[in-house]
């Protein structure tokens, strides 16, 4: 079905050059930092030293007077005003518990003051020379006791709220709550022949994107804030920022340049607000960048536990499931509620089951604050729940494939997950649409060599074992998320697309090239993308929640399907037969009529705003989705475990994903060998280490390691090509899903190897020695 | 001291070996610190991540990375010499060293990762000192001898006695580093280089290992062991050799050899790892080591 459709495209499912491509290699783009001008100032945060203090007295006159500081900011110098840093829609379902400065630090590495200097150097002197007086409160770090009775409150302040009418209550450190079911799952459960009970917890782990936190400010000819920052949501942190420090949205300009990777971190609106208030302070130009060791302690994935109870028949399916859900979201709530219902709401519609129940809350403590990281809240459940479903087929004994294949959710089929867990509120009833599922499953299975050598872990020192998993998220948040482009001609034929869209380095901007290119009959080439400029491009939610192909690559393929719409009508007025423009076919940069007669597009670019009745051929596309198309991925991994260091090699890894239509292959790939690496190092190696003070001991590459182009295993993607009715040119997302697989597929293949369950991640080589002794 | 700073510190770039050691003692004389710099990978990191009042700007830098007394390796007989200031990566790729002695090969191309290995030097690695230390860990096994210059002498120290404490060594003040040397290992001797880190390179260690051993007719007759990240300096497993030495591969009490690596180690809890993890493997490996004797 989907061959088909794609076969006659001319650019879509084409690998072509990223648009960039050149220009970072021979680094001609420029980033956030390269903006920078000799009378920039850096701007510095004053970090926090104590897990949980209030600052009664802070004096900052002699800070303020070492030569070469410009600004000092406390608490006491700048509006108070509530927000979220959580770069979201409006209302944001985040609650509203994160102030510029406050006179209360709430983790170590929180904002005690800003300071703009001539250096950094003497910043942090400035820093030093603060003189503050502290009260020292009791800290909370342990989640499992953060809701007792008489616990530390981190947020006593009376304007902590939450925006949206959803449980919070911060007076018990809980940042959010979530209830949801369907059908009776207490029934399900006492009824079922086989009833299964198991919990797992998933680490702290940062992003680490190449390219630290970073954000350049000033003042422009019309008094206006212009943020040049490398963010994931220029439109969201236009809108926080001049929330934040309290001046109207149109007085705040943000651009996004080339940016050095984001994964979810620059979902969040951290630095912009922080730099406004100094540029406002200053009148200068500020540059404010992250260290290394400051953005670990920015955001964060969120460390979660997942309990499942479970109600089966004696066949494998599924009467009914229970997700029970505590996050961790540290000191503040970004992104508290939606990472945690997201573990239901892309977890478990990917199985049929009579009844359903989610019970979640997430807990402040004193510990660094979690966040958007790829995955959000999918990669914690799906752990869970794909070794927990291995955990029962080997009780049934069922082989793993089998137990999904007998409830996995097919086309046509739908969830009451999907409409009762959205973003803060119900969610958007859907049926799947398009699912390659099944053939993941076929195709990674026989790609691994399952039959043959599954459950043959040998007797030497080194065992081998193989794991699987299944997988699904969504492409985008329905109802929720706009993509608008905005499309024009230029005289030689060639296309300007302007887009709120952001390239993170994923290859947006190339691929909604190609979508616009398609429609129009041209080369990418002949498509100059602009994107992500508050002043100049369309609105764009910005790149999260795995959107940017799926939405604003409809928005792209709308915004061109108009302009191509024009383009005929002023071919169908320069053709002697003024043929029917709807007759008229664009195709190699040229518009050609049924009888054969032709106009190029350069010859339709120069009458249309030179030589008879002009106007510009322009159109803006927008578009918001009714559902959230899931991509589907099957994974399966081999392992080696030596039985005596507990030492945990990946072999080979096949990822085997159904993103709908591919629209630039390699780019997909990319994706989702990266994501897997990702994943693979979260589930190895990945973890904060904290002291009883609540300080973060690997706060460095040297500690606290991620895997390279070395550690890679052989990673074989299969791209199982579907054709999505929703999605441009029948596409879904790809980013997120595959960083999900690694954790439970290592799981249980070390279970296959050396025949023990690891439920909590990493699986260091302490740790799996251990469960390996434990069960001698 | 940030690393901007580093073009303030006074550096001096010495013609000869001679003309360093005068310098050394002449700095040395005046009552500053001196920073003999080669491959600088540990020194820069160091500048790197340590507070700003262990930097002092008035210590002087002097740069040995040239000096052709320190470069080369070599073998006269029975015994391969190397120079201090030799990087990893011609360690590596020395086809002597690959024939004769493939443990230290080994370890070369795993410390660090590649840059590191074209920078890093066995010197330097021995006079920074670090418990986990792979360069050091292999001349252990080696019963490598260090070769120390100072203004008027040249004495010889076996690795073994070089340190006398967490990173401290009996390097005087006024002395450098120029050379090791060892006894090559049979042909068919067994040699082993094993680190256990976090990943493939970039990583110290949890722990690591390196041994070598020669047989006669089943009878142990050379052994030697380093130990990296299981006590404040690298160990010789001393205990352990006195135990195998001269003992049959096939009549070895593996239980003695486990007992023996108790008492000797001394791991600790860090951010890498636990002493409880640390102690297991480094039983694990050098019973691995010599089991595979047999």
């Amino acid at each position: 079905m989907s061959a088909d459709r794609t076969r006659d495209l001319q650019v879509v499912g084409h690998s072509v050059r990223k648009v960039d491509s050149l220009g970072l290699a021979c680094g001609q783009e420029l980033y956030v930092a390269d903006y920078a001008t000799p009378d920039t100032l850096v701007g510095y945060v004053v970090p926090s030293p104590y897990a949980h203090a209030r600052i009664k007295r802070i004096d900052a006159t002699r800070a303020r007077a070492i030569a070469g500081v410009h600004a000092v900011l406390t608490h006491e110098d700048i509006p108070r005003i509530a927000h979220t840093t959580a770069g979201q829609g409006y209302v944001e379902p985040s609650p509203y518990d994160n102030f510029v400065l406050d006179s209360k630090v709430r983790f170590v590495g929180d904002r005690v003051a800003l300071i703009a200097a001539e250096t950094l150097e003497i910043a942090e002197e400035a820093g030093k020379a603060l003189d503050i007086e502290w009260e020292m409160l009791d800290p909370i770090f342990d989640p499992d006791h953060a809701m007792d009775e008489g616990a530390p409150i981190i947020h006593d302040e009376p304007e902590a709220h939450m925006p949206i009418p959803v449980p919070y209550d911060p007076k018990r450190n809980m940042a959010a709550g979530a209830n949801m079911g369907d059908g009776d799952i207490e029934q399900a459960l006492r009824t079922s022949p086989k009833v299964y009970s198991r919990d797992f917890s998933t680490q702290y782990a940062q992003h680490c994107p190449i390219e630290p936190h970073v954000t350049l400010g000033y003042l422009d000819a019309r008094n206006r804030v212009v943020l040049i920052t490398s963010t994931q949501v220029p439109f969201h942190a236009r809108r926080i920022t001049a929330q934040a420090v309290g001046i109207p949205v149109k007085r705040v300009r943000v651009i996004k340049p080339r940016i050095g990777g984001g994964f979810g971190a620059k979902q969040e609106v951290l630095l912009e607000p922080l730099v406004a208030s100094l540029v406002l302070a200053t009148g200068r130009k500020i540059l404010m960048q992250l260290s290394r060791a400051e953005e670990f302690l920015s955001r964060t994935r969120h460390a979660i536990k997942v309990g499942i109870d479970g109600g089966f028949n004696e066949d494998g399916t599924i009467n009914g499931l229970r997700m029970r859900v505590q996050s961790n979201t540290g000191a503040y709530g970004a992104h508290a509620l939606t990472v945690m219902c997201n573990c239901g709401s892309k977890v478990l519609p990917l199985y049929r089951m009579k009844a359903v129940a989610f019970d979640a809350k997430a807990v402040y403590t004193n510990l660094p604050v979690g966040g958007a990281y790829r995955g959000y809240g999918a990669t914690q459940a799906a752990f869970a729940m794909e070794c927990f479903l291995d955990e029962v087929a080997e009780d049934l004994h069922l082989d793993p494939i089998e137990i999904r294949r007998r409830n996995h959710i097919l086309p046509g089929e739908g969830s009451p997950v999907f409409a009762a867990l959205g973003e803060g509120k119900p969610g958007v009833e859907q049926k799947i649409g398009s699912s390659g599922l099944a053939e993941c499953l076929t195709l990674g299975a026989k790609a691994i060599g399952w039959e043959e050598k599954r459950s043959k872990p040998g007797t030497g020192t080194l065992r081998r074992g193989i794991g699987m998993c299944a997988l699904m998220q969504g492409s985008a948040i329905p109802e929720i998320d706009l993509g608008a482009v905005h499309i024009k001609m230029n005289d030689d034929g060639s296309f300007n697309l302007t887009c709120g869209a952001t390239d993170l380095g994923t290859g947006s901007d190339t691929i909604l090239a190609q979508i616009a290119a398609e429609v129009l009959g041209v080369d990418e080439t002949e498509v100059l993308v602009y994107s992500s400029d508050t002043d100049l491009t369309p609105f764009d939610v910005g790149a999260y929640a795995s959107s940017t192909t799926y939405l604003s690559g409809e928005a792209s393929r709308r915004a061109a399907l108009a302009v191509a719409e024009q383009i005929r009508e002023i071919a169908s007025e320069m053709m002697e037969s003024h043929p029917d423009p709807a007759t008229l076919v664009l195709k190699d940069k040229a518009v050609v009529a049924p009888d054969g007669s032709r106009v190029t597009l350069g010859e339709v670019g120069l009458r249309s705003l030179y030589q008879a009745n002009q106007r510009q051929v322009a159109a803006t596309g927008s578009a918001i989705s009714h559902k959230s198309p899931p991509p589907f991925s099957a994974h399966f991994v081999e392992v080696t475990v030596d039985i005596q260091t507990g030492q945990v090699r990946v072999v080979k890894y096949v990822a085997a994903v159904d993103c709908g239509t591919a629209i630039n292959p390699k780019l997909a790939e990319g994706q989702v060998e990266g994501s897997v690496l990702n994943g693979i190092s979260y589930a190895l190696t990945e973890e904060y280490q904290f002291d009883d003070k609540g300080r973060m001991r690997n706060t460095g590459f040297n500690d606290y390691k991620i895997f390279g182009t070395q550690d890679t295993p052989e990673i074989q993607t299969i791209l199982v090509p579907t054709w999505e009715e929703t999605g441009p040119y029948g596409a879904k997302s790809v980013s997120e899903i595959c960083i999900n697989g690694a954790l439970p597929a290592i799981s249980n293949a070390i279970y296959d190897a050396v025949g023990v369950r690891l439920r909590e991640g990493p699986f260091t080589p302490d740790r799996v020695l251990a469960a390996i002794r434990q069960k001698a | 001291m940030s690393l901007a700073q580093l073009g303030e510190i006074d550096w001096i770039r010495p013609r000869d070996l001679r003309h360093a050691c005068e310098q050394l003692a002449r700095i040395h004389d005046e009552g500053k610190k001196v920073w003999a710099l080669c491959g600088c990978t540990d020194w820069m990191v160091e500048r790197h991540i340590a507070p700003v009042d262990q930097n002092p700007l008035d210590a002087v830098a002097l740069d040995i990375s040239n000096l052709p007394e320190l470069r080369g390796i070599r073998v006269d007989g029975h015994v391969m010499t190397i120079g201090a200031a030799q990087p990893y990566a011609a360690i590596r790729r020395d086809p002597m060293v690959r024939e004769h002695c493939p443990m230290l090969a080994q370890m070369a191309s795993e410390v660090g990762a590649r840059q590191i290995q074209s920078r890093g030097t066995l010197g330097g690695n021995l006079v920074t000192g670090s418990p986990a230390a792979d360069g050091v860990t292999a001349l252990f096994a080696l019963d490598a001898t260090v070769t120390l210059q100072g203004p008027s002498h040249e004495r010889s120290v076996p690795v073994t006695s070089f340190y006398s404490g967490y990173r401290t060594t009996v390097r005087r003040p006024d002395e450098l580093v120029v050379r090791v040397s060892f006894e090559l290992p049979k042909p068919g001797a067994a040699q082993t280089w094993r680190k256990v880190g976090t990943r493939k390179a970039q990583s110290i260690s949890k722990a690591a290992l390196a041994a070598v051993a020669e047989t006669e007719e089943g009878v142990i007759t050379r052994v030697g062991f380093g130990a990296a990240s299981v006590a404040e300096v690298v160990l010789p497993l001393a205990s352990v050799r006195s135990l195998v030495l001269g003992k049959n591969v096939h009549s070895l009490n593996m239980n003695d050899v486990e007992e023996a690596v108790d008492s000797e180690i001394r791991p600790i809890d860090d951010v890498r790892s636990t002493g409880r993890y640390r102690r297991h493997l480094m039983k694990v490996l050098v019973k691995r080591f010599l089991q595979a004797l047999a």
